[in-house]
This record gives C-alpha cells, structure tokens and sequence, in this order.
C-alpha cells in the first residue's frame, strides 16, 4: 500500500516534470511563427495611473499634477534571442491611456524562438516624418501630427497642476531631426527569463510603465523637473529633449508569462 | 456641284461627331502631363491616376474644406494669377481674418522639397492640411475634415470610386490632392520658347535682360525651376516681426530668412516677399539695389547690392515679364472640374 502510494507521486512527478519540460525545450522552428503580446502596466511612482484622477500625484519636486490626456508612440519593435534579432515589419502603435492604463500590444507572425529581450522606439523614426501621407497608428487625425512642421508628436502629456502657470501643463514632445531630436530607444532585458515563441505558445511580457519619470531629471542628476518654470512646450526645442530624456527611463522589465 | 459640296459638309459633320464621341469615350486621352523638357527629375513621382486627379482638382475648387463653407483653396490661389492672389498682401481667411504671410503661386510642386515660405511642411502631400487647418485661413481640424467629407454623398460616392473605399481618411485625401497638385506645370513661356531655340521668342532688350539676370540673380532663382529651394534673408528688415526659417529650426543662423520663390509667372503673381509688401516688380529690383537691410543672417549672394543703370534695370523687368506662360495659366485642365 506505501509502495503503490509512494510510487503513484514519483509517477505523477514525473509526469508534471516531463509536462514542463517538454514545452521547454521543443526546439524552434523557423518556418512557423507564433504571437507575442506585451502588456504596459502604467503606474506613478507607487500608485496605479490614470487619467483625471481623484486625487492628484505629487512628482518629485512636489509639485501635483491631474493627468487629462497621456498618449505616445512605440515604434520600431525589435525582439533579441541568442541566435538573431526579429525586426516587426510597420511597427507602429499608439498607446493611449484614456483606453485604459494597461495596454497589451499583440505581435503576430513571430517567427519561432526564444527571445531574451525587446528593443523598442518611443517616437516614430524621421522615415516615417518625412514620407507624406500614412495609414493606421500614423494617419494625421489622431491628434498626434503638427501640420505647420511637418511631424508626429511622439508624446503628448497634459492636464492640470496648481504649480502651472494657468493652472494647465501642456507637453507635447516631437521633433525627429537635428540637435533636439526626440525619438529615443529602450532596450529591456526579460533577466533570466526567456519568451519562448512557439506556434501554439503565445508569451506575454509585462512591463510597468512608470510616468512620474516624466518629471524626474535623468538618473545621477537631482535635476527634476520644474512645472512652475515649464508648464507648456507645443514644439521641437530643448526642452522637449530634456522630457524625452526622463521618459526614456519610464520603462522596467517585471514579469514574463510563457 | 452643289451635291458634292453637301457631300463635303457631311462628312466634315460625320467626321466632326465620331471625334466629339471618341473624345467622351476616354477622357484620360486628353490628360498630357509628361515633365518638362530640360527640367530634372521631380522629388515627387506619382503613377499618373485621373480619378485621383479630378477629385483633387474638385477638392481644391471646393469651399466644404473651409470650417463655414466660405472659403476653398483656389479663393487664395487663382489660375489666372499662377494661382498667387491678386491684391492681396496677405492670405485672407474664415470670419475676415486675414494670415501672415502671402499666399505663394502654385506650380511645379512635384520638384519643391518644402512647403510654405518657412519650409515647415516636408511633403507635398501633406501641404494642404496647412492653410486646412489653419485657425485663420480655412479653420478645419484634422478630425473634422475627413468627417465632413464622410458626411458628404457625393464625395463618398467619388472616393469609393477612387480608392474603393467606403470611408474617407486623411490618407486618401492627401492622396487626391498631391496628384492634383503634382501635376500643375508651368514650363511654356516665351523664355522657355527662346531656350529650345526660338530665337525671335525673345526681343533685344529681353535677351539683354536675361543677360543681367544670369548675371545677378540665378545664383538663387536657378534656372529652370528659377528657385534653388533655399532659405534665404534677403535684406527686408533689421528686426524680425516674422521669424520664418527660425520658427521651424529654432536654428538662430535661420533668423529671418525664407524660402526663396520660382520667378516664373512673376509678373502675375504679386504683391512680393512673403509679407507682400511690394507691389510692383520696379519695387522688388530697387530693394535689390538700394534698399537693402544688413543682419546677420544676410544672404552673401545679394550683399553688398547689385548697381544696375535705369536701362538696365529696366531690360531685367522686361525679361522677368517672359517668365509668363500663358498656356498654364488658361489651362482647363487646372480650372474648376
């Protein structure tokens, strides 16, 4: 009776073992894809995002800030693995929170494989700008697109704050050209973890999205940012560059599903 | 003999009508829009599509694109003016208000690598949603104006059409616009008559003036465009009420200059400069020779000023006035559909 109970767990170990296993280690085939979704989790700093909250976030120059629109662009999505990078082909996604803080960006047609890190754009690369009329995510009605300089606006962050002058901030960062060029890259590892791509094996990458970056000057600096000195930009400039140099850093790697 | 002569009518009327009912048969027959002879090859190239064509050429007719229906793109840019308007030293739009800056003649766009006197639109087919949308020229926003258009039988009807689509976007706007407007040439002056090898196209004192021109003023007005697409401070102001090539740059080597226009059809597209504030072609050249406002950012192709006699000065008009090319100017194809 002990031995058949005994034996009965080692067999079911064994299976739930081979179970796993099993999926581990199929080896990828590169004539079949499968999907990959990644999810954008946005927080400020310890609290959930959102738009028009009740009570407003305080940065860290603490100054408070009610958010009415955050949009921006990801572009350009690269996933890496140990044998090649896949390149999505028009990779263009407006995220927009007022469809909701937690994104999920489905990539379909991704050729099998086990990825171990993603590379994306914030921002639309200067090809795209300067190539006349587009479709989808880059059609002009988004209100992402300046018609008297021709360009997208990669991020676009107002709303209210009592520190504002006028008690609005207006952000809208852009400009894909020359000294105050705007498009920046994330590179995020998924750590010891790897997305195993699989024709019936759809890995979800989760990301935490933190804007309260947006006002916090560039890693090492105490540089924050200062909303009663800059409360509004509408145009490519330096301080458009310095805002996409703190969100540049919004980006951290927390979870992997396979 | 009078039978025969009848006989001859007939078949003039036969022959008259059969050509007549060809003509309506295939419309696209009488589209000629091959490139200028001599000109370089365009920035733009379109695959020549004449629904595209004819919905662009009513669009731009068409006053639905301003926010009351008062306005269209030809109310500021008249063919007959090389579509410049005529007395206008600045733009005039919705609610009587009026722009900042003068409305430019329109033609061979295909080869202009900017937009708008401070270049800030880089495409030809993304121009039109600047004046569209312009608060103080036709007052649309990018949301209203596919929608309004959607909203719109006809042009639902002619965009399925067009593009087999059954909703109108930004996209395929753009689109109908740019083969219009892509496809405006103006390459038939007397000058172009002389440079193929009319030799009497031109007069004595013409050539003369053509002679001081090439002399002075192709540096920038390069021929055949007469523009080389620069941006340049050409001496207005000392101070800049209008910031121009800056505005888009933010590049302070940029202050106060603007883009420098073709100067063909010249003579029909005043008032000049990008304010308008000369209405005459007499004015423009004693700018160029007296008038002239040292800054910084002064081009170094008109300073110091060039020193012309009162012949002279007279012989480089006269040429400028063989920029015209009439056959652009009254062409139905480039008129109201």
């Amino acid at each position: 009776m002990k031995t058949i109970k005994y034996f009965t767990l080692v067999l079911l170990a064994t299976t739930l073992f081979i179970g796993c296993d099993k999926d581990e280690t199929t080896p990828p085939d590169g004539n079949k894809t499968g999907i990959f979704k990644l999810e954008l989790e946005h927080v400020f700093a310890s609290q959930g995002f959102q738009l028009n909250s009740t009570n407003p976030f305080t940065t860290e120059n603490n100054e408070q800030v009610t958010f009415t629109t955050f949009k921006y662009f990801v572009s350009n999505i690269k996933l890496q693995s140990a044998n090649g990078t896949w390149v999505q082909p028009e990779s263009y996604y407006l995220i927009d929170i007022a469809n909701g803080a937690k994104p999920v960006l489905t990539l379909n047609n991704v050729p099998e494989n086990d990825y171990t890190a993603i590379e994306f754009m914030i921002g639309v690369d200067s090809t795209r700008n300067v190539s006349g009329a587009q479709t989808g995510a880059l059609a002009t009605t988004t209100g992402m697109f300046w018609t008297w300089n021709s360009g997208y606006i990669f991020l676009k962050a107002e709303g209210t704050s009592p520190q504002a002058n006028g008690g609005n901030f207006v952000y809208h960062v852009g400009g894909f050209g020359g000294a105050n060029k705007t498009q920046r890259l994330v590179n995020i590892s998924f750590g010891s973890t790897k997305a195993i791509v699989r024709e019936d094996a759809a890995p979800q990458a989760h990301l935490m999205v933190d804007v309260a970056k947006l006002f916090n000057g560039a890693a090492g600096t105490t540089d924050n940012w200062d909303i009663s000195a800059v409360s509004e930009f509408m145009m490519p400039g330096q301080d458009a560059s310095r805002m996409a140099n703190n969100y540049q850093t919004m980006f951290a790697f927390d979870h992997l599903h396979n | 003999m009078w039978l025969s002569k009848s006989y001859s009518i007939l078949t003039i009327v036969l022959l008259a009508i059969t050509w007549a009912a060809c003509k309506r048969e295939s419309p696209e027959a009488s589209y000629n829009f091959d490139y200028p002879k001599g000109f370089p090859k365009p920035k733009y190239e379109f695959p020549f599509n004449p629904k595209h064509y004819e919905l662009g050429r009513k669009l731009f007719y068409d006053p639905i694109l301003s926010v009351d229906n008062s306005i269209s793109c030809g109310s500021c840019h008249q063919q007959f003016a090389a579509f410049a308007q005529v007395d206008h030293p600045l733009s005039h739009g919705v609610n009587g208000q009026f722009g900042k800056r003068n409305a430019p003649a329109l033609f061979n766009l295909a080869w202009q690598p900017t937009f708008m006197w401070d270049g800030g639109i880089n495409h030809i087919e993304l121009q039109p949603l600047g004046p569209i949308t312009n608060p103080v020229e036709m007052g649309l926003t990018l949301q209203s104006l596919p929608a309004k258009l959607n909203a719109d039988a006809t042009y639902k009807a002619l965009f399925n059409d067009a593009f087999g689509t059954n909703e109108i976007t930004d996209y395929h706007i753009l689109k109908a616009f740019a083969q219009f407007l892509g496809s405006i040439y103006s390459a038939n002056s007397p000058y172009d008559q002389y440079i193929q090898g009319q030799t009497n196209a031109l007069d004595n004192d013409e050539k003369q003036g053509l002679a001081i021109f090439t002399a002075h003023c192709a540096s920038c007005h390069k021929a055949p465009l007469f523009t080389d697409y620069s941006f340049s401070n050409n001496g207005l102001d000392l101070t800049f009420n209008d910031k121009g090539r800056y505005l888009i740059t933010q590049n302070d080597t940029d202050m106060g200059k603007f883009k420098v226009p073709s100067l063909r059809n010249i003579n029909l597209s005043g008032p000049y400069m990008h304010d308008g504030r000369f209405t005459t072609l007499e004015q423009v050249i004693d700018h160029y020779t007296t008038s002239l406002k040292v800054t910084e950012t002064t081009d170094n192709r008109i300073n110091p000023a060039i020193n012309l006699s009162v012949l002279e000065k007279q012989q480089l008009i006269k040429f400028l006035k063989t920029l015209t090319d009439e056959e652009f100017t009254t062409n139905p194809l480039y008129a109201p559909n």
